[in-house]
């Protein structure tokens, strides 16, 4: 296998996929339209029953993509396919799928080892153009948490012509429901039930747009949760304190370690009476012993195994290498709470007046007397209390009984994300030399490279390296890592280059043109769809030094100092010489904020003018 | 159980060199070696190193009959983080939807770690073992290590039994991580032979072939008499030894075909049955033979006779084949399945499905869709013949035998008086002349009844030309040139660009700017469809022009010669695949502005071989300037020591064909 350029992969930590009931929104093309997507939900006793059905309208050839269908279900779950076919476009039936053609394999999602989840599958392709189909299921759940996570598209860039969601609850069954206002909705009382209807149509596909807050929130969703729920056993919406109270009772004797354990832990933590020192004594011991590694079965959605589980084996989930945590901190007598979160560069915030599971993610909170310590536990070599881009500034849930409340991780500042590069070229006149780049990593690039560091080999490692660094004619001689200590929140990258073809020559001037950090491409204005939000500051400082020792033949001419500020950030380039020495200075950096769609055109025109500068700063060497 | 191990490593200590492989490969005791083993001396770069690595296939009485019991030890040693992700095992085993079932039994699994001086030993508990369905046929078990870190020796064994006497196991010698031993033995009874082909090496550190001293039986043989009673038969086993020690890391290099045409590793096929009755069934090892049980298939030649019927009513009523143009008639033909079925993405030598079935269901594999094709050729009095070949993913075809699982994929062949082509219908894209690229492998084999040794090359000859002709019109004011550009690319080039930007007009817009275009302002194409003809792309906009001082600079180009050079390495030990040879064209027409004088040309250049063509002129003319470049790389596959020639001509053409134009104001 090639080994792939790792340029946007998930880094040191892993999403435990906290069971949540989504739609599935994936990528697609035009071409094709969904004429038709209804769903009901029933609740009927202690079961949710779910029928879907779709009519999808298939244009052209290169759309026939979505005629294969995937119907995920879970093993403790039935499903029903109740009717696939292709008709035309007056509903007559051209074919029906039999049911042998119909494929069953395990659904196992990235990332997870093993899952007890299975996907049904089948293809419905016809040759004359345009053809619909027409496909329905019903799942029946003996367990649920929602009776609805509803959105009314099926593919984020398929548009939908109709989508209508129907709910049937008994009489006098409470429920929050939180649904969006583009819906039309209608609500009728029966004799028993209590019917619920929402509806839209004519939705246009959408695409992603960098800044955007996450495609989930951009298109309108329909949520029911229950106020009384079983899942394994009893609980509550009613708020997030009785929510937290289920999962403190689910949780509950699960955090106990085996005896070979405390005996490790009692020599570990020998002689440590500093509290903060047996905690960061302790993850660090967690951090080199165990591994991420999911497996879910039943309801491992989200009922951790117990800490014994990672005693004995010394891998887990999220759930599991918290709970562990917690014992090990426990065992230690330090006090510890199990959060939920929802992880994410870019999350899904939490809805906080719905109580309701929201989360994909679990941390520990460890209060202390001046301050509060997070431990993500899934990740073997971040310093401790170190919540990175993942889990930075949100809200997430603490599991304390009745006290379980909603608290708010520590923002990332532009002092935890500074990213500082020193670019020291040595050339000759044909542009020919060396280079070594020194990299002092923090925030987001940090996370990266430690993972980096730490799971690539060599050669994925420098092909990564080779990818981060905006130079062309280049060869990798060698590369370190470094960090003075593994508490450290910043990490070294120092690399050396052979180099090439770095000086122009054109007529008798000679062009240097200082290293040009890679800005984003955003979408022009008019393309412009979805407000903006930017969940984390960015800073780079990037510094240039060329040594030319041939300097002297020539007269310099560099550019003017640049300087500029908006409300979105700031950006200045000053330009020295000093001896042999050209020295240019480019300090970045984008704020934290949420802003309009509105207000879209003027960070636009920001992050233009930047651009516009980086590409004007060209040295010239006059002969003399 | 921590004393015993460390008694008997204590025993096996005095020199880990001197004692047996034999003795090395006890499953359950760790020497010291490998327990003081920090970096892997003959690879320090490797993450963890396979200390041994040992299989043996036996056959086992079953139902009157035999099946293959194959079982397996390893054992790894974990050297960094890097090396974890190893302990996470997959065991696939098949099922062939008919009854027949591979089963893997007896998985244990134990990891050592050194605590406190001491070996600890931790078992894979068996509820931790999983079984996941990956599709109709395949399964895998697969379990993760426990108590796994850097320095942990991870080792486990298990059995497999198949029925499928045909596919007795392989064995690969080499992994992406260094061996210290590998070793295959295979017990051989009289009434099943096999061939094998061995490749990556010419010879085994260790290679025995023993007859075993323990008799076995089939049947009932009575020894009471001395001509013997019963119609049992007395044999004993012959046992095959093929060992390798210290084989090195494969790590993967680009361009090359497929690492599994580079590992070391050992192939095997049943050959012959010799039935007890003395008969003797040859199963391949004639190529009529290997030609005749396809045709005889009913996932094969069965299925293109029963393709040939439903051909015939689809001929009358949907495809025009009127002309009295062959060629034109066979086009169609191709053209209609191209755009009625869909290709699953599957390669397979055998249909998936009845030909009744994939005709309604309009999708299929490779060798559905091609029978078929086959089919329809046939029906309307064409000469086509299917042909076998192997994906370039699935390796090379080696050696002289006749190893059906060396193919994995279907084309056809078609011959006229006018042309005689390979041919396929699971792209779109594609002349229908064309086969796809994943088939451009060396040679295939056409599957025809009288002619068991027909061998095609699947190499194309064909050069594939991608031209671009630019006009640049410099307005100095603005700093603004208005840009005309027309790409034309033709065969495989062409192929490349349908294939990322799917003649979609945002992504090739979002392609040319990269390209080095700021504005565009109107973008066409031609024959996405039409895959005869040569795909163009025209674009009509804007480019920028960069000004220093009183010098304008225009690179001729924009942006589109190639800028980095991706051969990195020093030197290479596998061939340069390029697939398929290229030509690329630049031509580029740039006015003199006006107020402004030439400084700088392009400097002409010229240089060609039997491996490749550069060449840049550069004329200046009274109001404009015309440079035309072009380079051509003229084989498809470059021999190591084709190496660093290759690499320097791409570093002159990085050089040549990014030079630009300067301009001088004139005072």
């Amino acid at each position: 296998m090639k080994s792939p350029l790792l340029k946007s992969f998930t880094i040191g930590f892993f999403l435990c996929i906290l069971l949540l009931t989504s739609t599935e929104v994936s990528l697609g093309q035009s071409g094709c339209e969904i004429i038709d997507f209804s769903t009901t939900m029933v609740v009927n006793k202690e079961k949710l029953i779910e029928e879907r059905s779709y009519i999808i309208q298939i244009n052209r050839k290169d759309s026939d993509w979505i005629t294969d269908i995937g119907i995920p279900y879970d093993a403790k779950d039935k499903l029903d396919i109740l009717e696939a076919s292709i008709i035309d476009l007056n509903g007559e039936t051209i074919r029906k799928l039999k049911k042998k053609e119909i494929v069953s394999r395990n659904n196992i999602s990235r990332g997870t080892f093993y899952e007890d989840s299975w996907v049904k599958e089948f293809k419905l392709k016809w040759n004359q153009y345009p053809y619909r189909i027409r496909y329905s299921y019903r799942k029946t759940y003996n367990k649920f948490i929602y009776i609805a996570h509803w959105h009314p598209v099926v593919y984020t860039n398929v548009p939908t012509q109709k989508a209508s969601l129907k709910v049937i609850l008994p009489q006098n069954y409470d429920v929050t429901i939180d649904d969006s206002k583009e819906l039309k909705y209608k609500v009728s009382k029966g004799v028993k039930s209590t019917n619920h209807y929402w509806e839209i149509k004519n939705r246009p596909a959408i695409s992603k747009e960098f800044f955007s807050p996450p495609v989930q929130t951009l298109i309108p969703s329909v949520k029911i949760i229950p106020k009384q729920f079983n899942y394994e056993i009893k609980g509550s919406f009613d708020s997030w304190s009785s929510y937290g109270q289920w999962h403190e009772q689910l949780n509950s004797g699960l955090d106990i370690l085996t005896n070979t354990e405390k005996q490790r832990i009692n020599k570990l933590i020998e002689g440590i009476t500093d509290k903060k020192e047996i905690i960061r004594t302790l993850y660090q011991y967690l951090q080199d012993n165990t591994r991420y590694i999911n497996v879910a079965i039943d309801i491992g959605g989200l009922k951790p195994y117990p800490a014994s589980y990672v005693c004995e084996n010394k891998y887990g989930d999220c759930k599991a290498l918290t709970i562990y945590m917690k014992a090990l901190l426990k065992y230690a007598g330090i006090n510890s709470y199990y959060t939920l979160i929802y992880a994410g560069g870019n999350p899904v915030r939490i809805n906080r007046e719905t109580p309701a599971q929201q989360f994909n993610h679990v941390i520990l909170n460890i209060p202390l007397e001046q301050d509060t310590l997070w431990l993500e536990n899934t990740a073997n070599h971040f310093p401790s209390n170190y919540l990175g881009t993942f889990t930075q500034d949100r809200y997430g849930l603490m599991i304390n009984g009745s006290n379980s409340k909603l608290v708010k991780t520590n923002a990332l500042k532009s002092n935890d994300v500074l990213e500082q590069n020193i670019y020291s070229f040595n050339l000759d006149i044909n542009g020919k030399g060396n280079l070594n780049v020194s990299k002092r990593l923090k925030g987001k690039a940090f996370e990266t490279y430690q993972y980096v560091r730490y799971k690539l080999d060599e050669k994925e490692q420098k092909q990564h390296i080779e990818g981060d660094l905006p130079l062309n004619n280049s060869e990798i001689k060698t590369w370190k890592f470094s960090q003075e200590h593994r508490q450290n929140r910043s990490l070294n990258l120092d690399v050396s280059l052979t180099i090439n073809n770095q000086i122009r020559e054109i007529g008798d001037m000679l062009i240097v043109r200082p290293i040009s950090s890679s800005f984003l491409d955003l979408e022009k204005p008019v393309k412009r769809r979805s407000s903006i939000r930017i969940n984390y500051p960015i800073s780079q400082i990037d510094s240039t030094i060329y040594n030319l020792t041939f300097i002297n033949q020539f007269k310099v001419d560099l550019p003017k100092n640049k300087s500029f500020e908006s409300q979105y950030g700031k950006f200045n380039e000053c330009f020295k010489k000093v001896n042999n020495q050209l020295i240019v200075v480019r300090n970045f950096q984008l704020y934290k904020g949420e802003y309009s769609l509105k207000e879209y055109p003027a960070l636009y025109d920001f992050i233009e003018k930047m651009k516009k500068s980086n590409k004007n700063s060209v040295i010239i060497l006059n002969k003399l | 159980m921590n004393k015993f191990f460390t008694i008997l490593a204590f025993l096996i200590l005095p020199s880990s060199f001197c004692f047996s492989q034999k003795s090395k490969m006890q499953f359950g005791i760790i020497n010291k070696y490998e327990q003081n083993l920090v970096t892997y001396e003959k690879d320090p770069k490797a993450e963890a190193v396979i200390i041994f690595d040992a299989g043996k296939s036996k056959f086992i009485d079953a139902d009157g009959g035999y099946n293959i019991k194959f079982t397996r030890k390893k054992r790894i040693k974990i050297l960094n983080t890097k090396g974890i992700a190893l302990s996470k095992i997959s065991i696939p085993f098949y099922t062939d939807g008919y009854g027949k079932t591979e089963n893997i039994t007896s998985i244990e699994a134990y990891c050592y770690n050194i605590e406190n001086g001491k070996i600890v030993r931790k078992p894979l508990d068996q509820k931790n073992i999983f079984k996941e369905q990956i599709n109709n046929n395949w399964k895998v078990k697969k379990f993760v290590f426990p108590d796994v870190k850097k320095g942990s020796i991870i080792e486990y064994k298990y059995t497999l039994e198949t029925p499928f006497l045909f596919n007795l196991p392989d064995w690969t010698f080499q992994d992406k991580i260094p061996t210290i031993y590998s070793e295959y033995s295979v017990h051989m009874i009289p009434f099943y032979e096999y061939t094998y082909i061995a490749q990556g090496t010419s010879r085994f550190d260790f290679n025995t072939s023993t007859i075993s001293e323990n008799k076995r039986t089939w049947g009932i043989v009575n020894h009471g008499f001395a001509t013997g009673v019963g119609n049992g038969i007395e044999f004993a086993e012959k046992i095959n030894v093929y060992a390798m020690k210290d084989v090195p890391a494969f790590r993967d290099e680009s361009y090359i075909s497929s690492p599994e045409d580079y590992f070391v590793k050992i192939d095997f096929q049943l050959s012959k049955i010799n039935q007890p009755n003395g008969q003797v069934k040859d199963i391949v090892s004639t190529w009529s033979k290997l030609n005749k049980g396809l045709l005889d298939n009913s996932k094969f030649g069965k299925y293109l006779n029963k393709s040939k019927k439903l051909a015939k009513k689809i001929l009358a009523s949907q495809i025009d084949i009127s002309s009295k143009n062959e060629t034109l008639n066979q086009k169609n033909i191709i053209n209609y399945v191209k755009s009625n079925f869909n290709w699953n993405g599957v390669n397979s030598k055998y249909a998936s499905k009845t030909s009744k079935e994939f005709l309604s269901q309009k999708s299929g594999n490779s060798t559905d869709i091609n029978l078929f094709l086959c089919a329809l050729l046939k029906a309307a009095g064409f000469d086509a013949k299917p042909a076998i070949l192997s994906t370039r993913n699935h390796g090379k075809i080696r050696g002289k035998h006749p190893f059906a699982h060396a193919f994995n994929n279907t084309i056809v062949l078609v011959k006229s008086e006018k042309q005689t082509y390979l041919t396929d219908g699971t792209d779109a894209l594609l002349a229908y002349n064309r086969i796809p690229i994943n088939c451009i492998n060396e040679k295939g084999l056409i599957v025809e009844k009288d002619n068991p040794k027909n061998w095609i090359k699947l190499s194309t000859k064909v050069n594939s030309i991608n031209t671009k002709s630019i006009n640049i019109n410099i307005n100095p004011e603005q700093l603004i040139a208005e840009t005309d550009l027309s790409i034309q690319t033709n065969e495989f080039e062409s192929l490349a660009l349908k294939n990322s930007l799917k003649n979609d007009t945002l992504k090739i817009k979002e392609q040319l700017i990269k390209n080095g275009l700021t504005e565009i302002q109107t973008i066409s194409t031609l024959n996405y469809n039409r895959n005869n003809l040569a795909y163009i792309i025209n674009c009509k906009g804007k480019s920028q022009i960069e000004k220093i001082g009183n010098k304008i600079i225009v690179s001729p180009f924009l942006n589109f010669p190639i800028k980095e050079n991706k051969l990195k390495e020093m030197k290479r030990s596998y061939p340069i695949d390029l697939i398929y040879s290229r030509t690329k064209n630049f031509e580029s027409t740039i006015n003199i502005p006006e107020g402004y004088k030439v400084n700088t040309l392009p400097k002409n250049y010229k240089m060609d071989n039997g491996l490749a063509e550069i060449k840049l002129e550069c004329v200046k003319n009274e109001n404009n300037i015309i440079v035309k470049g072009t380079y051509s790389f003229k084989k498809s596959v470059y021999k190591p020591a084709e190496y660093g020639g290759i690499k320097s001509y791409f570093n002159t053409i990085i050089k040549k064909f990014n030079e630009p134009i300067v301009f001088e104001e004139i005072n």
